[in-house]
């Protein structure tokens, strides 16, 4: 059965009519079963003398010479202790077969990539007994297989079913591959749902590293839960899932970084008070709006801009637009340009690299001005505050609507809750607020000087040898968010706490980027990093909108 | 620029000598695609070459509508040989931010205004250039006075500059980041507020604005331009009646006309819609006639409407027609189609910026039939020199050409009363006080 049109094309059966695999012994299920039966005559469960023999050609020459009387001899003999279930040969003959009972399916697709990492996704009917494994291979060496399979609804596979029920057929896994240069000729994937198995001919469609991330982020945001959906993600990320798309994106964002090349916009400032570092993702226009609201501010000569685009597409639209904004406005761009989204993080930090100032602001390119003199304001604020006050500020930051969209920012922990086989799990997630937001624009509590747990990314003035003495942004988060309170704790910890001072600014806030669905499972993911890392310290005094030793609302 | 560009330029200083320079930067040139603006704006180049102290500059933009004009890798070019006249090729035009977005042309104008150094640059629009060109021509010259001519509210309203709600087709009084987003449900209403304070950014750099009707100045004061700079100035006019006075038959005045673009925000709609209403009444004696063109600019169910109508009217037998289309016009055929008219309708479902036709009809000394709104009901005194009807009501209408129909002697007391257009001299002279020229001598240069 085919549903939504792909079934065909990424996949076909392997072996034909499930009565062909039928008589061709359709070898039981167990890949490394736990326990045999030695006393019986028969053979235990599991055990598939086919396989056995296919896999150890030596043991068939052993029983040609009468030295043993079957595979099953030699297993009882010699196999048991050597563990010779257990070897991957053994095993590789073992997945080969069909069941006359496998239920309805279809392999959607498989998207591989480079990194070593191969997406599986489609559906199954599988009502008793759930997919619990999929085996990828074929004869140029490829072996890659798990256990680990995420459901989701399909809600076009329930209807060409005539399924009235919302159980979610849809599954996807995440393989790793041994050999990801041989992933790409045709292949074989083995599907197992308890006892049953099923041999599909596959073919991996192969994906760039950022693509195939996006792919599996998109993914991520599917998993089908019965509970809490943030708890129960928590938990397949905790098993695995998590650090290995994190390292993926690490290796993606690195690579990215690596790749970087600077166009030179009009002549650099010969001496500048600082360097404002933006970072594009997805619309370029922003950077055309933002020169012209900012060239209009008094003193911007002092400052220069760097924009980063993680956007390759818009390289040509964004040197363009530099060109006519500097012979329009006069400003000099130096525009650092990605082969791919690095994320927030690494682009700004790449853009620091781009930057000539001791001072970086790293603003959002839906910020912008609300007060004409602040680039005098700002240089002296740096200038006659204490050090430790200025080396990491926000400031307030405002919505279209005139309401205080940040304040400074502070932490708080949800506890979710899974109910599974009968007990309560709970699990912990950490919450970044913002202080003040949507209050009235004058309430002087959330816009006065003071000490805070953290500031948002969208405007953060940094001293740079102080940002690069702390590691600046972690690359670990990937696209954008929780890396800002990140850096604000990780600046705390060394002991300088974040700041927020008054100087206030439009923020647009969402609209600077393209939502699209990959963010919402990165964010889950950064979510869950940000926990795993800060909530020990969180929980250890940095909780709640009053956290001991910040000033409460109001007090400086 | 092109050699023979420059050496015009260069021709014409040695022979003008230190006459004001005054680059009008026009919204398409009126031989090329007809509209409301680039008439005015082309009026008034006209107006001011007849000025001693003057010498005027046209920039007229094109577009794809001509691609033979495009000249292989050029951006500015000559308009048929004519002194003064350039075309501007308009190209990468962001209709989003209505942004000038190809370097090379922003180049080629920073090159042209460095070339000609215009004492005023008076833009009637920013639309085909980008009003970051207003940025552009501050800081290539920062003498120079920098005039703009509002000829709607696109400024304001992406809705194509009408204020004319997409929710509902009702009026809208004022922008807002919310109300827009209503509009535009795909923009959010940070998306307006960014196009408002882009807008005023740029608008920021200009000295002095005009608008041809004073609703529109208190509308743009409302908006947050400074009120001091904004000045009114109606939009002058050549008298299209060659001093022609049309006879005036005697006996009741049936006879109706309708001149202009035929698209919705125009309203002809409007009148077909009351013709149907008055013959379902069994009032017929009277006629209707069309002048116009652009209805395959109308949106389908406007066009299928009037398209309908049209059929069904040819269908009748000629006794029994009340509508007729006589289409597209130029302005030499005027006379003969005013003489086939007692009143001018102009049923405008938007408040229009001021309403040439009105002054058209004038001309003729046509009373107009208006919608009492905006530019219209501003210029046409209801009772007094013409006849308001309740915007977009078609029953109002219907009212009103029955009453124009049947009383006596209203017509005669309404064309009495037709004022004076207003006339291109005085245009001209009026702007000459807005480039700080009032003086009309070429010692009163603009000392921005």
């Amino acid at each position: 059965m085919a549903v939504a049109n792909k079934t065909e094309d990424a996949v076909t059966s392997a072996s034909g009519t499930s009565a062909q695999a039928a008589t061709n012994g359709g070898p039981s299920k167990q890949i490394a079963p736990t326990t045999l039966d030695w006393s019986s005559g028969t053979a235990p469960e599991g055990f598939d003398e086919v396989a056995y023999l296919a896999a150890f050609p030596d043991i068939v020459r052993s029983i040609k010479t009468g030295q043993f009387q079957s595979a099953l001899h030699h297993f009882r003999v010699h196999g048991q202790r050597e563990g010779r279930l257990n070897d991957i040969r053994y095993q590789r003959a073992c997945v080969k077969g069909n069941t006359a009972s496998f239920p309805p399916a279809s392999i959607d697709g498989l998207v591989g990539c480079m990194t070593g990492q191969c997406l599986i996704y489609g559906w199954i009917k599988d009502n008793d007994v759930p997919v619990d494994q999929f085996t990828l291979r074929n004869n140029f060496g490829l072996w890659a297989t798990t256990q680990t399979v995420y459901r989701y609804r399909r809600k076009d596979a329930s209807d060409s079913l005539g399924l009235q029920d919302d159980k979610p057929l849809g599954f996807w896994a995440l393989l790793n591959v041994e050999k990801p240069e041989m992933m790409f000729g045709p292949s074989e994937l083995v599907v197992s749902a308890g006892l049953e198995r099923k041999t599909f001919n596959a073919q991996v469609r192969s994906a760039l590293p950022d693509r195939f991330r996006e792919i599996v982020l998109e993914y991520l945001v599917k998993i089908y839960h019965s509970g809490d959906t943030r708890v129960e993600t928590f938990f397949h990320l905790d098993n695995g899932l998590g650090n290995s798309l994190i390292q993926l994106n690490l290796d993606i964002s690195k690579k990215m970084a690596q790749g970087a090349q600077t166009v030179e916009i009009g002549t650099p400032r010969s001496s500048v008070d600082g360097s404002i570092v933006v970072c594009l993702f997805g619309r370029p226009d922003l950077l055309s709006l933002q020169c012209a609201m900012f060239s209009k501010c008094r003193g911007m000569e002092r400052y220069e801009f760097v924009y980063v685009s993680n956007s390759p597409e818009m390289a040509d639209r964004l040197i363009k637009d530099a060109t006519v904004v500097h012979r329009v406005y006069g400003i000099p761009i130096r525009l650092v340009i990605l082969p791919g989204n690095a994320g927030f993080g690494v682009a700004n930090n790449t853009g620091l690299s781009a930057a000539r100032s001791e001072r970086i602001l790293f603003v959002n390119p839906d910020v912008f001005p609300t007060e004409p003199d602040w680039p005098a304001l700002h240089t002296q604020l740096v200038k006659d505050r204490p050090a430790d006050q200025v080396a990491l500020f926000g400031v307030p930051l405002f919505y279209d609507d005139g309401s205080l969209m940040h304040g400074g920012m502070y932490f708080e922990v949800d506890r979710g809750f899974s109910f599974r086989d009968g007990k309560t799990t709970t699990r912990e997630m950490l919450r970044v607020e913002h202080y003040g937001k949507g209050a009235p624009p004058k309430t002087e509590g959330y816009l006065s000087s003071r000490m805070v747990p953290a500031v948002t990314g969208a405007f953060m003035s940094v001293n740079r040898s102080w940002f690069e003495s702390i590691g600046g942004f972690s690359p670990e988060y990937i696209f954008g968010h929780y890396e800002d309170a990140d850096l604000c704790l990780k600046s705390l910890q060394a002991g300088k706490p974040a700041w927020i001072h008054r100087l206030p600014f439009l923020h647009f806030e969402g609209k600077g980027s393209i939502p699209r669905p990959s963010l919402d499972g990165a964010m889950l993911i950064n979510r869950w990093h940000f926990t795993t890392v800060w909530s020990e310290a969180v929980k250890n005094g940095l909780c709640g909108k009053n956290p001991e030793g910040f000033p409460a609302r109001g007090q400086q | 620029m092109t050699l023979p560009i420059a050496e015009a330029i260069a021709h014409e200083k040695s022979t003008q000598g230190k006459n004001a320079k005054v680059l009008i930067v026009s919204l398409h040139h009126p031989e090329l695609m007809r509209g409301g603006a680039q008439q005015v704006c082309y009026e008034l180049f006209q107006g001011l070459k007849q000025d001693p102290g003057i010498e005027p500059i046209l920039l007229a933009s094109t577009d794809a509508a001509y691609p033979a004009l495009y000249k292989s890798g050029a951006c500015i070019t000559g308009f048929d040989g004519r002194n003064n006249e350039f075309l501007f090729l308009s190209t990468e035009y962001d209709t989003l931010w209505h942004k000038a977005g190809s370097p090379r042309l922003i180049e080629a104008f920073a090159d042209f205004l460095e070339t000609i150094q215009p004492d005023v640059v008076h833009f009637h629009h920013f639309l085909t250039f980008g009003v970051n060109l207003l940025a552009l021509a501050r800081k290539v010259l920062p003498n120079a006075k920098l005039v703009f001519t509002f000829h709607e509210f696109l400024g304001i309203c992406d809705a194509r500059g009408h204020m004319v709600r997409l929710t509902d087709h009702s009026l809208c009084s004022h922008a807002s980041p919310v109300r827009c987003h209503q509009c535009f449900p795909e923009r959010s209403p940070e998306h307006f507020l960014m196009r408002q304070i882009w807008f005023k950014r740029h608008f920021d750099e200009v000295d002095v604005f005009t608008c041809p009707s004073q609703f529109m100045i208190d509308r743009y004061a409302a908006w947050g331009i400074d009120r001091k700079k904004l000045l009114h100035i109606a939009n002058g006019q050549a008298d299209c009646s060659r001093g022609i006075k049309l006879p005036v038959p005697a006996g009741p005045k049936r006879r109706f006309g309708f001149f202009g673009q035929m698209i919705d925000v125009k309203g002809i709609q409007i009148i077909l819609r009351a013709v149907a209403l008055l013959r379902a009444q069994g009032f017929t004696n009277f006629t209707v006639e069309l002048n116009g063109d652009n209805l395959r600019y109308a949106t389908p169910i406007v066009r299928e409407e009037i398209e309908t109508f049209l059929a069904e009217e040819e269908k009748l037998p000629y006794a029994q027609r009340i509508v007729q289309n006589n289409g597209s016009y130029q302005v030499d055929q005027l006379a003969s189609r005013m003489a086939r008219i007692d009143w001018s309708i102009v049923p405008s479902l938007w408040e229009e910026a001021f309403g040439l036709v009105v002054s058209e009809a004038w001309m003729f000394r046509r009373p107009v039939i208006c919608s009492n709104v905006g530019g219209l009901a501003e210029r046409v005194t209801n009772e007094v020199n013409g006849l308001h009807f309740q915007i977009g009501d078609p029953h109002a209408l219907a009212a009103v050409m029955q009453r124009a129909c049947t009383e006596a002697d209203l017509w005669e007391r309404l064309s009495a009363a037709i004022p004076q257009p207003p006339s291109v001299t005085k245009m001209v002279s009026e702007y000459r006080g807005a480039y700080g020229l009032a003086d009309e001598t070429p010692s009163g240069l603009p000392d921005h």
